[in-house]
């Protein structure tokens, strides 16, 4: 294996990392927010869309209340830190 | 895995430096991928599961539905049926989206609208039993399509990810160590022969200094 392909696996990896943020929200909604709407969603940074099941939001806020509906902003992003673990 | 060592121009500190940051890189991604290749297989897995139960529970409600319309024709005309059926189709109102799961693109099918009830009040019970049922087998088939698109989906970014953890795993991240084995060890035997040419050179001037006293 030369540096050139090595350079080009190292781009291919580069290109996964990208895959694993692109769907990140631009913006999160509260559920409030998002309960208001009539097709719940938010943008993608992709610019696609991340639709939610309105039964599962409306569930959500049964368990949750008016107030922590509120303060729960969706979707709920989950960041892993290598250098931690 | 790779015993075979990086084709590198010059073998210099500074060479040896870089691969260092490079294996640094290639171990944080490759547990980056690993990580996300085991959210996706746990994710792969329970939507297998969930497609198989609900196979099984469309094929039983199939088969009773119908039972279910063959007792209704003793008291209704099939094209009555049929007329019912459209009627009842028009209520299977669906929003299509997308959303993602662990960084891949799923769709998520949603019915909006729910089978009234006044549609079916001046029918005879067994009708609207039978009627009930299709509504409930349509929902589930629905909920099936949905999750057996996002398996395939979750499925191929599965075998993708692996291809390249594997790829990581045993290709990349051995041929670098190995070469910068290499390196140190070319290093180590440069440090040696500069060790014993010093030698040398000490001694023949030790050897001159001393014919000269």
């Amino acid at each position: 294996m030369s540096l050139e392909d090595e350079k080009l696996l190292e781009k291919y990896l580069r290109e996964e990392l990208r895959v694993v943020n692109k769907s990140l929200p631009v913006r999160r909604k509260s559920l409030k927010e998002l309960l208001k709407e009539e097709y719940p969603y938010v943008l993608t940074r992709d610019g696609g869309i991340h639709m939610f099941r309105r039964s599962e939001l409306r569930y959500a806020y049964e368990l949750l209340g008016d107030e922590l509906a509120a303060k729960l902003y969706l979707p709920i992003i989950l960041e892993v830190r290598t250098e931690f673990s | 895995m790779s015993q075979q060592v990086l084709r590198i121009v010059r073998p210099t500190k500074i060479e040896l430096i870089r691969l260092r940051r490079r294996l640094r890189i290639a171990r944080r991604l490759h547990k980056v991928l690993k990580d996300r290749l085991v959210i996706l297989t746990q994710e792969f897995i329970s939507l297998i599961k969930d497609a198989l139960e609900l196979r099984r529970i469309v094929h039983k409600s199939l088969s009773r539905c119908d039972e279910l319309l063959i007792s209704s024709l003793s008291t209704t005309s099939p094209r009555d049926m049929e007329v019912l059926a459209d009627n009842v189709y028009h209520y299977v109102n669906l929003v299509v989206g997308s959303r993602v799961v662990a960084g891949v693109r799923v769709p998520l099918i949603e019915i909006e609208r729910k089978l009234d009830n006044d549609v079916l009040m001046t029918k005879p019970l067994n009708v609207v039993s039978t009627v009930k049922c299709y509504y409930d087998v349509i929902e589930k088939v629905i909920k099936l399509a949905e999750i057996e698109r996002s398996i395939y989906r979750v499925g191929a970014e599965v075998s993708r990810v692996k291809r390249r953890v594997n790829a990581l795993e045993y290709i990349l991240i051995p041929r670098i160590e190995n070469t910068i084995k290499f390196l140190e060890m070319k290093f180590e035997e440069r440090e040696r022969e500069d060790k014993t040419r010093l030698k040398k050179v000490k001694e023949l001037l030790q050897r001159r200094g001393g014919f000269r006293s």
